[in-house]
């Protein structure tokens, strides 16, 4: 498996995509620390964090499906003792991606800033960027393992991590049934979104018990379907 | 130890109600070039693709080394190989390509990337993306994407579909080398006549199922040259051709043919003539690969 993790470092270091996502979310951050007046860590975080991990999530799509749509998996897939090692490596370079461009986001509001402001609120906001990224960069992996083409895999990424699924299956659940059911509250993306600045403890909970049940049940999917299909 | 690097025992893949492969029992000597011969959609690339590890089998067994069941997972690096189109990244290098199944299977250093990109004639590819690549060099650096890590068997799809003349003739030479250093090479490929020249063995696929499994010595002696003769007495001529110690001859639809004595046509004709029988027609037939692939899978073209 590490040689699996070794290759796809080599790989997603020497993909111009992912300097070209920084170079957005570097700009993004800028441009929001120019228009808010008191600037700190946690609310450059709040603002542009969203972005961080839709493109973490895009990139972890384009990267995974380039590698079923050029065909290079035919290349290792036979050679590996089981499958599921795929899926586990493929799970750990998302999450470099998604720690790297984490630690990027941190790194690059600290310096528009220079002001960390509520240590606790930083350090909450930036663990729940952490967990939703992981998440909605696990569902692109499932994603990716399902559809193999690159075109579908980004679009359904990007309509799963902007949130546009669940405002749909929201509006729709709303128009058929009376309930005060708020499908925001279980969903990945639309967690993170909705709590914003005022992130309480009960809020943060909710958003690491739904965002390590997407984790846990993608990944699970993504193993299943990675030793059950085949290959190409 | 039997002697084969690989065995197949009924081997199937079913997609839905379509039997891809049904029941395919193959057999790979070590050291062979073992062609597979099958139009399109007969379950050729299917059942390479099980072999390769790439497909799971519907039912059926297989051995690689003596190895099966559990015990494949140790000896799945055994294979390389390149099943269809080349599987490459095409916004990289030739070296980037190779350097990253280099990177999967633990092997450290330059030396085998170099070795193999020469070996398909790729070193002066330099910084050119594998995407800008001819189809001919996309090819050669797919089949040295098969041959990291040095496997002991080389499993190729298709390799020189689209290839001119001189790709075709650079990949025959670069697969007799790499079988002179004891790969052993299973093959595939719709030009028959160029699989003849290198495979030492053959498994006929019509249909998913395996219709005849042959050495190319065996087929040399089931194709051999034959002498045919068309007369009007066949019965007298066929006694007076075994009473001249000819022995193996037989008599198709009123023509007889005999296996060999392709040099005596002459005096064949001269013994017949001067016993009073007409020979209407005399000429040596050679049966082809092809002519036999043909022959044994009905030679109908749908």
């Amino acid at each position: 498996m590490t040689g699996l993790i070794k290759m796809y470092c080599y790989r997603l270091f020497r993909q111009l995509g992912l300097y070209i996502i920084w170079a957005i979310i570097a700009v993004m951050m800028l441009v929001d620390s120019m228009l808010v007046e008191e600037k700190t860590v946690s609310t450059i975080l709040t603002e542009t964090g969203s972005f961080a991990f839709l493109l973490s999530s895009v990139l972890t799509a384009v990267f995974f499906s380039a590698d079923n749509s050029s065909g290079f998996i035919k290349n290792y897939a036979g050679s590996v003792s089981d499958k599921s090692v795929i899926a586990a490596a493929r799970a750990v370079t998302a999450l470099i991606i998604g720690i790297l461009t984490i630690c990027f986001t941190v790194v690059c509001a600290y310096l528009l800033t220079f002001n960390i402001g509520d240590v606790q609120l930083a350090a909450v906001f930036t663990g729940c960027l952490f967990l939703t990224t992981t998440g909605t960069s696990f569902i692109a992996l499932l994603v990716s393992e399902l559809f193999r083409k690159t075109v579908p895999v980004v679009i359904t990424t990007i309509a799963i991590s902007t949130g546009l699924v669940c405002e749909i299956i929201g509006t729709i659940t709303a128009m058929i049934t009376d309930s005060k059911f708020i499908l925001h509250e279980y969903c990945v993306t639309g967690v993170f979104k909705i709590y914003g600045n005022s992130l309480e403890q009960a809020d943060a909970t909710r958003l690491v018990i739904v965002s390590v049940i997407y984790i846990a049940v993608t990944f699970a999917a993504s193993v299943f379907s990675i030793k059950k299909r085949d290959v190409v | 130890m039997n002697g084969y690097i690989l065995e197949t025992d009924s081997l199937t893949k079913v997609y839905g109600s379509h039997r891809a492969a049904d029941g395919i029992s193959i057999h790979v000597r070590k050291s062979a070039i073992y062609g597979l011969i099958g139009r399109n959609g007969a379950g050729k690339t299917t059942f390479m693709k099980m072999i390769a590890g790439l497909a799971n089998p519907t039912s059926g067994s297989y051995s690689i080394n003596d190895h099966s069941g559990n015990e494949l997972k140790d000896v799945r690096k055994l294979i390389g190989c390149h099943i269809e189109a080349p599987g490459l990244y095409p916004d990289m290098t030739a070296y980037q390509n190779l350097k990253c199944k280099c990177i999967q299977r633990g092997i450290k250093g330059d030396e085998q990337i170099n070795d193999l990109l020469a070996l398909v004639g790729l070193s002066g590819t330099g910084k050119k993306k594998a995407g800008k690549f001819s189809l001919g060099m996309k090819q050669r650096l797919g089949i040295a994407m098969a041959l990291v890590g040095s496997p002991d068997l080389l499993v190729l799809d298709e390799p020189i579909n689209g290839l001119d003349p001189q790709g075709i003739h650079e990949i025959r030479e670069t697969l007799l080398k790499l079988n002179s250093l004891g790969i052993t090479i299973m093959i595939s490929s719709h030009i028959l006549d160029e699989l003849s020249k290198i495979a030492t063995d053959y498994g006929i696929i019509h249909e998913g199922r395996l219709l005849e499994e042959i050495t190319a010595e065996e087929l040399i002696a089931k194709c051999k040259d034959k002498v045919m003769i068309r007369t009007n007495d066949t019965q007298r001529a066929m006694e007076l051709l075994e009473n001249s110690g000819i022995s193996d001859c037989t008599v198709n639809e009123n023509i007889i043919e005999i296996n060999g004595h392709i040099t005596e046509t002459g005096r064949l004709n001269s013994a017949l003539v001067g016993a009073g029988i007409t020979v209407d027609e005399i000429y040596v037939q050679s049966e082809s690969l092809e002519e036999h692939y043909l022959k044994l899978t009905g030679g109908e073209a749908k």
